[in-house]
């Protein structure tokens, strides 16, 4: 009889055990009697700045034609619940203030009022709360929450932190590399060895990250016998391309490179052309490489010496 | 509008919505606080939030297929401009934190003679252009 209870009680307690969602939605309505709302500072969140009934019926009045309003109040509805479903795809909390409140998160006093309704404040503990309107929510969620804290605000603070000199640089591509609306940049620098390295920096609405610095890309011409040459190097959105020469004893290896972007910024080795002739003739044979034979090889990786002696000189 | 504008990368974040997503955004909004909606939506727009409000003990799908119905009924672009028939009406939304020369870009676009509205919304210009 024991045991029987024992098992009931086991039984009514894993039944009764709901699983509580891992984020939460908060809402502080208007009529709420403080206006100051002090939030939990633990954890990051997401507070939707709301339109009072008084705010919308005075802007209502401002417009000429009242259906605009309407229009814009449509899309402002549409986009708020948009970032909403998104954000709890992400298990985000989020709260929804209106913007007569006060908002005291740990230290912060933030006055609502001087937001515009319909946008959003982003919180993360020991970061600065950031404005942004609900239409922009996945790139700034991503930018805020998840990149990397190593973003800087410029590309010199970027030179500054990389230790490059400005006079060091040998060439400057500059391309909307991953599409999203600002110039990224591809840049060759000259380093005090004598080597050279080649540099990848994205730029995500102002805010820069290396995403490479290889030191294996651009050969150094002045580092060994003078028997290797690096030319026709030439960078656009879509691809990258230089072409190298290398002198064995009895042979020219002219090779071309070409890089393909991704789609997103990031370059792999899509042909390698390989243009062979014997020291003195003017007859050359080619070797086209792909895919098929050197696999994938992104351009934060490619290394030139191996992959001369591992796919070009290794069956000579 | 791009080369006009000197604009290469557009951005469009809505464009033709569809009845049902209307009013599944509708519900949403509407349950999160029924009193904004209400000040929100011209008189069409009320109409579908009264089935809201009507059928609160219904479930969630349910409702929103009620909705979606008197959208269709009443005609779905009396409720939200997005809803037009994009073969009469094309309506869509530019994000102009993503373009080159904005100013240009709005400049240009007032110019043109299909132009039947553009306004500036939060990070938006909302576009309709006349297709007949």
């Amino acid at each position: 009889m024991k045991k029987m209870i024992h098992m009931f009680l086991i039984l009514l307690l894993i039944f009764s055990c709901k699983q509580e969602p891992k984020f939460t939605n908060n809402n502080f309505g208007s009529k709420s009697v403080s206006d100051t709302i002090v939030i939990n500072d633990k954890t990051d969140k997401v507070i939707f700045i709301k339109p009072t009934i008084k705010y919308l019926d005075s802007i209502k009045n401002t417009y000429k034609n009242q259906d605009d309003f309407y229009t814009i109040a449509d899309d402002s509805n549409f986009y708020t619940a948009e970032a909403g479903n998104f954000l709890k795809e992400n298990n985000m909390d989020t709260i929804n203030v209106y913007n007569n409140k006060i908002l005291k998160i740990g230290n912060s006093i933030i006055k609502l009022s001087e937001y515009k309704p319909w946008s959003l404040l982003l919180y993360k503990k020991n970061k600065n709360i950031i404005n942004v309107f609900p239409i922009d929510i996945e790139k700034e969620f991503n930018n805020y929450f998840l990149k990397k804290d190593n973003a800087l605000s410029s590309i010199n603070d970027i030179f500054l932190k990389y230790n490059i000199n400005s006079s060091n640089i040998l060439n400057k591509n500059e391309e909307d590399f991953d599409s999203n609306g600002t110039k990224d940049y591809m840049l060759i620098i000259q380093n005090s060895n004598g080597t050279r390295s080649l540099l990848q920096i994205e730029n995500e609405n102002n805010s820069y990250s290396l995403l490479f610095k290889n030191d294996h890309v651009i050969l150094c011409e002045d580092c060994g016998n003078g028997a290797e040459s690096f030319y026709d190097y030439n960078v656009d959105k879509s691809i990258l391309v230089f072409s190298s020469s290398f002198k064995s004893d009895e042979e020219i290896y002219k090779t071309d490179f070409e890089f393909k972007n991704e789609g997103n910024g990031s370059f792999s080795l899509n042909s390698v052309s390989v243009f062979i002739s014997e020291i003195g003739k003017s007859e050359e044979n080619k070797i086209t490489l792909s895919e098929n034979n050197f696999g994938t090889i992104s351009l934060k990786d490619f290394n030139y010496s191996k992959f001369l002696s591992k796919y070009i000189l290794k069956n000579r | 509008m791009g080369e006009a504008s000197g604009n290469y990368y557009i951005a469009i974040t809505s464009t033709a919505r569809t009845p049902y997503d209307q009013a599944r955004i509708m519900y949403d909004n509407c349950k999160s606080d029924l009193a904004e909606q209400r000040r929100t939506y011209a008189p069409p727009g009320q109409k579908v939030i009264n089935v809201y409000a009507n059928n609160t003990s219904k479930s969630r799908e349910a409702v929103i297929k009620l909705m979606e119905q008197k959208i269709n009924e009443l005609g779905p672009s009396t409720v939200s401009k997005h809803l037009a028939n994009p073969e009469i009406l094309n309506t869509f939304d530019i994000s102009y934190g993503n373009l080159k020369d904005r100013t240009k870009f709005w400049n240009e676009m007032k110019k043109r003679t299909e132009l039947d509205d553009m306004l500036k919304e939060n990070s938006c210009y909302h576009i309709q252009i006349k297709q007949k």
